[in-house]
């Protein structure tokens, strides 16, 4: 699956270097706007030590010349399925259409599955939720005054607890039960396409 | 031109990632280890010391004004309950190990473990242990994996919590605790008699693996019971053994029958020879945990799903047992969890989990009535008699008057103490 990884990350590469040397004309500037509210959807892979998975996420915010901040939700299927909920905030290099950026994603990792108990013994199962974070370093490319689209590497991380409840075997209830508590910090390499929309007046 | 400088940067920090994608899984879990004692230092302290507030209640029997409740694996709490609106824990009785009570006359009879002890409580508040019955329970061990200094009793248990960094969690991964150590099949004691029953020798709920018939002591362990001839209270005599199958539970007296609970059925022995129970009928039912109770046509049996129980029925079933070389299922009802069940007339309490206590008419068992149900307490054990209600809950021990039954009152809470 690293290969794949590995792949993906040369396109992406060799993509961003011929757009990069080809704009040569710089196109009219919408960021030149000075607030517009922006919305984008990502989809791409997240590689980690276990395998890698796909992930998809949606941005909501407002753009500030070359600054943006908004709440991102996403799909995350890494190990576990789950939902970060998150605040991202993005730097864009330059106020052109084409521009280098840095984002920073900081929020919460909700696990989205069944509860369901696996072991004999088992009589609860439940999952909190943890830390979420994620820094990208990405390439935005805008194709008209509203759409634009992105790219970006990055790396993240999302934290979350599985706890199950056991039953001590006993014939006189209430017996008294124990917990096995894991505590899941997962690293990951990110890899991000994304379609950008910028609403303006 | 500044930008494409940027690539290679972002390739090499990718590569310069790749170490750090190191997944960090942390186990947290607890391991119980054993508090040991000499048998002869347990045995000095079997008696009655200051009582002590109730944390972890298991089996009730009562016997006259008096109370004896379990405290799980740590003795008995003697309760005065002269004035029900007022129980009063007079002393605590140190047993280790013990889960089961049944008392006849001044004497209890409870398990330690592997063995059975004698107590004296003409004066409940100066108990003093009479005989001890070795290995009347040999199932009652630590099993599988654990193996207990056998000149040694344990009298407790120390909670280590245990953090340990794992490769990976998959699912089904291991559990390491007590529950592990316990053993599965423990044998238990008994208990007496059923609500209308047997009233010389007390009452104890259903759940009760013990039980006293005019002179005879039963005990259910796990696959068979136990005979001990009380005619001498204070010096049981082990009779017999019978054999009756896997998983046996609880049981229950009711005349000249013993009802067994075992968690793929119910057994019905006959002890017009009370030396001698005789099987009669049985009435196999799905996988689960079933305390029952019993009265001259119906048995009352709930089912109990989850736990080391399995199964996947929570269910109340009522089974005629006019026939007893036949027992006939009349009707199931739906329940939520039920563990503990009693009987008084038409009346029948059951113990439902978290769903609280409900009361039914069972004058038409084809169509029982709910009359009541008390909410917001989790319910285990309950004992019926004379209009007053003991209940075993999460809580603590509860007495409510049913002489309305349709409106059970509260009569006094004892309340556990965490």
């Amino acid at each position: 699956m690293k290969k794949t990884f590995l792949i993906l990350l040369s396109l992406v590469s060799i993509i961003s270097g011929i757009t990069a040397q080809e704009i040569k004309k710089v196109q009219k500037d919408s960021f030149r706007e000075k607030k517009i509210f922006s919305s984008q959807i990502s989809t791409g892979i997240v590689e980690g030590e276990q395998n890698t998975n796909f992930h998809v996420e949606i941005l909501n915010g407002i753009r500030y010349k070359t600054w943006f901040g908004g709440i991102g939700a996403g799909l995350d299927y890494y190990y576990y399925r789950s939902i970060p909920v998150y605040l991202s905030g993005i730097k864009y290099l330059s106020p052109r259409n084409h521009s280098f950026f840095i984002q920073g994603d900081v929020g919460m990792n909700f696990v989205w599955e069944d509860e369901r108990i696996t072991n004999w013994n088992e009589v609860g199962h439940e999952y909190k939720p943890g830390l979420y974070w994620n820094g990208i370093l990405g390439f935005a490319t805008g194709l008209d005054r509203k759409n634009a689209f992105s790219f970006g590497l990055g790396y993240s991380y999302k934290s979350f607890k599985e706890i199950k409840e056991i039953v001590v075997q006993c014939f006189n209830p209430p017996c008294e039960n124990t917990f096995e508590t894991y505590q899941y910090n997962l690293k990951r390499l990110t890899l991000r396409l994304g379609w950008q929309f910028n609403y303006s007046r | 031109m500044r930008k494409i400088i940027l690539l290679p940067f972002l390739v090499i920090t990718v590569f310069g990632l790749q170490s750090c994608l190191k997944d960090k899984i942390t186990k947290t879990y607890s391991v119980f280890e054993p508090i040991y004692k000499s048998k002869a230092e347990v045995q000095a302290e079997i008696k009655s010391s200051t009582a002590v507030s109730i944390s972890n209640p298991g089996k009730i029997y009562m016997y006259g004004n008096f109370i004896f409740l379990n405290e799980v694996n740590k003795g008995v709490h003697v309760i005065d309950n002269s004035n029900p609106a007022s129980p009063v824990i007079r002393s605590f009785i140190n047993i280790p190990g013990n889960v089961d009570i049944a008392v006849k006359g001044s004497t209890l009879y409870a398990d330690l473990f592997t063995d059975l002890v004698v107590v004296d409580i003409a004066d409940p508040l100066n108990a003093t242990l009479k005989k001890v019955v070795p290995k009347i329970f040999p199932e009652r061990v630590y099993a599988p994996g654990f193996v207990q200094d056998s000149t040694k009793v344990i009298v407790g248990w120390t909670e280590r919590k245990i953090k340990e960094t794992v490769d990976q969690a998959p699912v089904g991964r291991g559990w390491i605790r007590r529950d592990f150590f316990m053993a599965s099949s423990s044998s238990m004691s008994g208990t007496s008699s059923g609500s209308s029953a047997a009233p010389v020798t007390g009452i104890a709920g259903s759940m009760s693996r013990f039980s006293v018939v005019n002179n005879y002591l039963y005990a259910v362990n796990s696959s068979s019971i136990k005979v001990l001839d009380i005619s001498a209270v204070n010096d049981p005599q082990p009779r017999n053994t019978i054999w009756v199958g896997w998983n046996i539970e609880t049981i229950y007296p009711f005349k000249n029958k013993l009802f067994l609970g075992s968690s793929t059925g119910m057994f019905i022995f006959d002890i017009s020879n009370p030396v001698a129970p005789v099987r009669e009928g049985s009435f196999a039912h799905s996988r689960a945990c079933d305390p029952v109770v019993a009265d001259n046509n119906y048995a009352f049996v709930t089912l109990r799903a989850g736990t080391f129980c399995q199964g996947t029925n929570n269910q109340l079933d009522v089974i005629n047992v006019q026939n007893v070389m036949s027992p006939q299922l009349v009707k199931t009802y739906g329940l939520t969890n039920p563990h503990g069940l009693a009987k008084d007339g038409d009346l029948l309490f059951v113990c439902d989990g978290s769903d609280g206590l409900k009361v039914y008419n069972t004058s038409n068992v084809f169509s029982l009535q709910l009359l009541d149900r008390v909410k917001n307490i989790e319910t285990f054990d309950v004992i019926a008699w004379n209009n007053r209600l003991l209940v075993v809950a999460k809580g603590g021990l509860y007495q409510y008057n049913y002489s309305n039954p349709s409106s059970l009152s509260l009569i006094s809470k004892l309340a556990v103490n965490n």
